[in-house]
């Protein structure tokens, strides 16, 4: 169709960002609105078209911004849409420059799952790093979010360099940039370089633990936006890169069973639902990881409706923090008489996360199980299928029981009522928990982007719904016997983070004290070598000045005087006839000596 | 005549200034007579481009590459002159003479790129070190910041030294091939750069190139005097010298070549410990110009890494990065001096708040720091894109990546200056902006400058290939 | 909502009953499906097979995490310090 009229949809929201702060007033909350949907809409119209755009040489090389195929199409729609829901729920937000970096945020993510080489990937993956840094940084309510900020930046940093590493290897041996599937049979260290880059930001273990302590330190409307893109992009470029990569499978796995584990222990609900992520992200690792037809269509559409439910559910937790200023499970409860509405839409994202039949986790977990199945890697799927359970147990039941049933363990009486929710946090929400219905209930809308459309999958037989609905069943069961242990509470979780985090304070230390020690310690040698040094050839110097030099100067100036006062007594008699006689002198000797020369 | 044009047009300046300076001009005035003459250099220069010959005896030499670096060096001082607007941090009493000595200095380091012989160098070199000396302690005493007088005389005895050594490494020069003309001691010397008294030689002459591009082992004057000058002295000393610096540090390296094993791994162990040195130092500093400093040791590392390739791709990326560099430090400076419209020193505290008092100017930073950082798509992330590909290329692998750790590290203190321009509510006693139309379209320019040479690089990269080639 | 949650917070006798009598129906309706498509052999093979690897999964799961936390992993609320 349109193949020399290649618009960028990131260009789109780049330009929307940067008039942002010129629109003021009664246009804003419509140009919030407007430009995500545009991007949106370009996306849309682009994926009906597939093929190659965008291309530009760059020095050397050829880059490419858009590739627009079949996996790219549900990764970008996906994003898209996100980019309204996120947009439509921060619309309140009345700090231009949060809405900025969001949209630079999600340009980036765009922009990375178009490109078709790394150095534009690289350039979009950097962009999402740096401006997501500041969706951490605008929470002023959490004083540790700073912080928290800096670690984020440590990590992606790193894992930026892992990534830029790794393709300069490759590109040293191969000769090429494209971004491409990988070759796992004769796998070089740039191949492991480049796939840890990217694991990094899909938090794969053991690179994970940024994920729940930067989202539980974002802004509201930060950690909605955050929880959407940075690993469902990297799930994404995994997916492009590392398919059939046999590692990836026992990570995932291992993701999915960790986080699922953390997230029953853990007190925040940010965090919770971050450690959630994880264990979801270890389905679509381990479905890309086994790389067949099937699972990468299940990694797909996972991503799809984990992008939905998830930010569902963060959205649902940010205006129960909100409302009450309390993020910690310990400290809330009871609160469904206050936000019942709230309630309601942490359910809907809740039994989506779950897999309960008519919502969207039903019709793409399934499938990351049945591809595993297929494949023969039989633990494995029963693996996910344990943590399916556990995942019900988490977001389905002691999520939700632990914020809006059992007793208040706070005094809410100063926390905002219901109705003061800004409308468009409320309809965001409602548009999520339509989308993770309609999903789930007419699966048709998410299989007809899948990568692979000749694969046929049919989620609704008999066989596995009641399969589900026994896991589902007997967790409930399980919770009702034993939720007692499942209760919240206060407390600090260890994680890989510890290495870092106390480790930071060495690296800190490194650069205080030794580095800044002997800048000073130069300073001082400075001031005692140098400035003593000098002061006291100075004094040498001033002393000799004194009784050698001016010895001898005072003598020949003695002698300067001595001789002008001859000159003057011989010369400047001050009478006017010897004057004028010598100066009449003077000058006839110089008119002879310029007529003779 | 027309070959020595713009130096001419320097030295009529300063001495006009000279002039100015016995009466006792208005602000206005003074500033108006400054910018144009600076606007003047900068139209002269862009008309000298073309010019070629020689002067004084083939040791003054005009070409593309020594025009070039004068037009860059020119513009340079036209931004420092506009940004700094009425120079706030020279007193009213003596702005006259602080701008003839910038002339002054200005002279020096023009006439230092043309010069290819090593007298001709070092006077050059001293009449620009000269100038500079005497506007660092140039500053408006105040009770915040009166350490400039100490900064002076700190900036004065490393001078002295590294001149020392120059002149020490000259003479050796001299010595081994009995001539002063670079174009006689580069193939004689060739025969001998593994050579003790050589390899001496060479390292002390460039010493004299090292102290002005603020590398290490001497770069010990850098933090103190950007956090001793005033402002718009230290905009100067950041950007400018180091433009004159390179382009000698380009005609000298012709002495060494890759087969020079002993010379190329000391200088790579400059380059490298200029890096880690300016990067961790920068991480522990409270003083937004004194950051600066520390980045510009470890960009200087940087520089000279991109210099060691021995190759022209390698020169032409250093003078990519050279020129990107300056962009992107006058845009820091810029803001720094709209920031403190009183002259006093900006601390990190006071970047708070930022965005709130002026969009543009925290934007502006913002990009500037970005820049860099090294993130793309500005300049600073090409050019090390660039310096790091080419030394990849030939080889080498470990200082590549302590060069790339370094890259990672240095995104910290420039991104925590961002997060406090934009992340921090105003603080209470913050002074006020000072936006004027020319600042900001200077902001802009910068800005888009930085943008352009990193979106596209390839004509940047090729005029300096160009322009290096027929000089090298 | 409020309404529903309060009329069973009133009546536990029967949303336990109703609780347990869905429970109760999904494994019978459980048995009469037909596990031919079954993956493995056990599901083939042991009857209501899900109802009991659910559950199992559920302990073993929520018992595991208790004995991680105890184990150390767990730290003060103020642990980093923030």
């Amino acid at each position: 169709m349109a193949t020399d009229c290649f618009f960028h949809p990131s260009l789109i929201l780049i330009a929307g960002a940067l008039v942002l702060p010129l629109i003021r007033g009664p246009f804003l909350k419509p140009y919030l609105f407007l430009i995500p949907l545009l991007t949106f809409g370009q996306v849309v119209y682009l994926s009906f078209s597939p093929g190659i755009y965008g291309q530009v040489s760059f020095m050397e090389w050829s880059l490419t911004f858009g590739r627009i195929d079949n996996l790219s199409i549900i990764f970008s729609i996906i994003m898209g849409l996100m980019a309204i829901i996120g947009t439509l729920y921060g619309l309140h937000v009345k700090n231009c420059w949060q809405h900025f970096a969001a949209w630079f945020y999600v340009a980036g993510s765009i922009g990375a799952i178009y490109s078709g080489d790394y150095l534009s990937l690289f350039l979009f993956w950097e962009i999402m790093a740096f401006s997501s840094t500041f969706l951490i940084w605008f929470n002023r309510k959490d004083t540790d979010s700073q912080a928290a900020g800096f670690r984020y930046l440590l990590v992606h940093t790193f894992g930026g360099l892992l990534l830029l590493m790794g393709f300069v290897l490759r590109y040293q041996a191969t000769g090429s940039i494209e971004f491409n599937l990988l070759d796992y049979e004769n796998a070089q260290i740039y191949t492991w370089l480049i796939m840890s880059g990217l694991m990094l930001n899909a938090a794969v273990i053991p690179l994970h633990s940024w994920l729940p302590d930067a989202y539980s330190k974002a802004t509201i409307t930060g950690s909605v936006f955050m929880c959407a893109f940075t690993t469902k992009t990297a799930v994404y470029t995994l997916a492009r890169s590392c398919a059939g990569f046999d590692i990836l499978i026992y990570l995932g796995v291992g993701m999915a069973v960790i986080g699922i584990i953390y997230a029953l222990l853990e007190n925040d609900i940010r965090r919770l639902l971050g450690w959630e992520i994880i264990s979801q992200v270890g389905y679509m690792v381990a479905g890309v990881g086994i790389g067949s037809a099937l699972a990468i269509n299940g990694a797909a559409a996972h991503a799809f409706a984990h992008i939905l439910y998830k930010g569902l559910l963060f959205m649902g937790a940010g205006a129960v923090i909100y409302c009450t200023g309390r993020s910690k499970l310990s400290e809330l409860g009871g609160l469904h008489t206050n936000l019942p509405i709230i309630l309601v839409f942490m359910v809907i994202g809740g039994i989506s996360v779950s897999a309960f039949p008519f919502f969207s986790g039903f019709v793409s977990k399934s499938m990351i199980i049945a591809a595993s199945f297929k494949a023969h890697f039989n633990s494995v799927a029963f693996l996910l299928t344990m943590v399916s359970a556990g995942t019900f147990l988490v977001a389905g039941l002691r999520l939700p029981a632990l914020i809006f049933f059992g007793e208040q363990k706070s005094d809410f009486t100063d926390a905002l009522p219901e109705s003061k929710i800004p409308w468009n946090m409320l309809l965001a929400m409602t548009i999520a928990s339509l989308l993770c219905f309609a999903i789930g209930t007419y699966y048709p809308i998410l299989y007809s982007l899948l990568p692979y459309q000749d694969i046929s999958y049919q989620p609704y037989n008999q066989y596995h719904l009641s399969e589900t609905l026994q896991i589902l069943a007997f967790t409930a069961l399980a919770f009702f016997l034993f939720h007692k242990k499942l209760t919240a509470v206060a407390g600090t979780y260890l994680d890989i983070d510890w290495l870092y985090r106390k480790g930071g304070t060495i690296f800190q230390w490194l650069a205080e004290h030794p580095v800044q020690w002997f800048d000073t310690l130069w300073g001082k040698v400075y001031r005692v070598v140098g400035l003593y040094s000098l002061m006291t050839t100075a004094k040498f110097w001033s002393w000799f000045d004194w009784h050698g030099i001016d010895g001898l100067i005072d003598g020949s100036a003695r002698g300067v005087k001595q001789f002008g006062t001859v000159i003057a007594k011989a010369l400047q008699r001050g009478q006017i006839q010897y004057t004028i006689s010598f100066t009449i002198t003077f000058v006839a000797l110089i008119l002879l000596a310029f007529i003779w020369l | 005549m027309l070959l020595f044009l713009p130096e001419l047009i320097i030295l009529i300046s300063a001495l006009i200034l000279f002039l100015v300076s016995l009466g006792t001009p208005s602000e206005k005035t003074l500033r108006n007579i400054v910018l144009c003459l600076t606007g003047l250099l900068l139209l002269v220069t862009l008309t000298c481009i073309n010019n070629k010959g020689t002067l004084f005896f083939a040791a003054y030499q005009i070409d593309l590459y020594s025009q070039l670096f004068k037009l860059l060096i020119a513009a340079a001082t036209f931004i420092v002159i506009v940004f700094s607007g009425n120079t706030p941090g020279i007193g009213q009493r003596i702005r006259a003479e602080y701008y003839m000595f910038l002339f002054t200095g200005l002279l020096g380091l023009m006439m230092l790129v043309s010069s290819v012989e090593l007298l001709a160098i070092f006077i050059s070199l001293e009449l620009s070190s000269f100038a500079l000396y005497i506007m660092v302690p140039m500053r408006q005493s105040s009770g915040a910041h009166d350490y400039h007088l100490e900064s002076g005389i700190k900036y004065l005895l490393f001078g002295v030294m590294a001149t020392g050594f120059m002149l020490f490494g000259m003479s050796y020069l001299f010595g081994l091939t009995g001539s002063t003309y670079l174009k006689d001691i580069i193939p004689s010397i060739s025969y001998l750069y593994n050579q003790p008294a050589a390899v001496t030689g060479i390292i002390m002459v460039m010493a004299g190139f090292f102290y002005k591009l603020g590398l290490f082992p001497f770069h010990f004057w850098v933090p103190d005097i950007y956090e001793g000058a005033a402002n718009e002295t230290t905009s100067f000393v950041a950007a400018i010298p180091k433009l004159a610096a390179v382009a000698l540090l380009i005609r000298l390296l012709a002495m060494v070549s890759v087969d020079g094993q002993i010379l190329v791994n000391l200088l790579l162990l400059c380059s490298i410990c200029s890096m880690f040195y300016g990067n961790l130092s920068a991480l522990a500093q409270k003083d937004v110009k004194r950051i600066l400093g520390y980045s510009g040791i470890s960009h200087a590392g940087f520089i000279l890494f991109g210099l060691l390739t021995f190759n022209l791709e390698g020169y032409s990326n250093a003078l990519y990065y050279t020129i990107g560099y300056a962009a992107m430090t006058l845009t820091c400076f810029l803001t720094i001096c709209a920031a403190t419209p009183n002259g006093n020193n900006l601390k990190l505290e006071d970047l708070k708040g930022l965005h709130g008092r002026s969009p543009l100017l925290a934007l502006t930073f913002a990009l500037g720091l970005f820049s860099l950082a090294g993130i793309p798509p500005f300049v600073g992330f090409t050019g090390k894109l660039m310096i790091l590909i080419n030394a990849f290329k030939q080889g080498y692998v470990v200082p590549v990546i302590l060069a790339a750790l370094n890259t990672a590290i240095a995104i910290y203190y420039y991104l925590s200056m961002v997060r406090l321009a934009y992340c921090s509510d105003d603080s209470k006693e913050s002074v006020m902006v000072s936006d004027g139309w020319s600042n900001k379209s200077l902001a802009l320019l910068l800005v888009l400058f930085i943008i352009t040479m990193g979106i596209f690089p390839t004509w940047f990269l090729d005029m300096a290939a160009t322009v290096i080639g027929a000089t090298v | 909502m409020k309404q529903l949650i309060d009329f069973f917070k009133d009546h536990p006798t029967l949303a336990r009953l109703i609780f347990f009598g869905t429970i109760g129906g999904v494994v019978i309706w459980s048995l009469t499906t037909d596990t031919s498509h079954g993956h493995s052999w056990v599901e083939k093979h042991i009857p209501a097979f899900w109802s009991i690897f659910g559950f199992i999964s559920c302990l073993v799961l929520i018992f595991f995490a208790r004995w991680f936390s105890d184990s150390g992993i767990r730290k003060g609320d103020d642990y980093y310090g923030d």
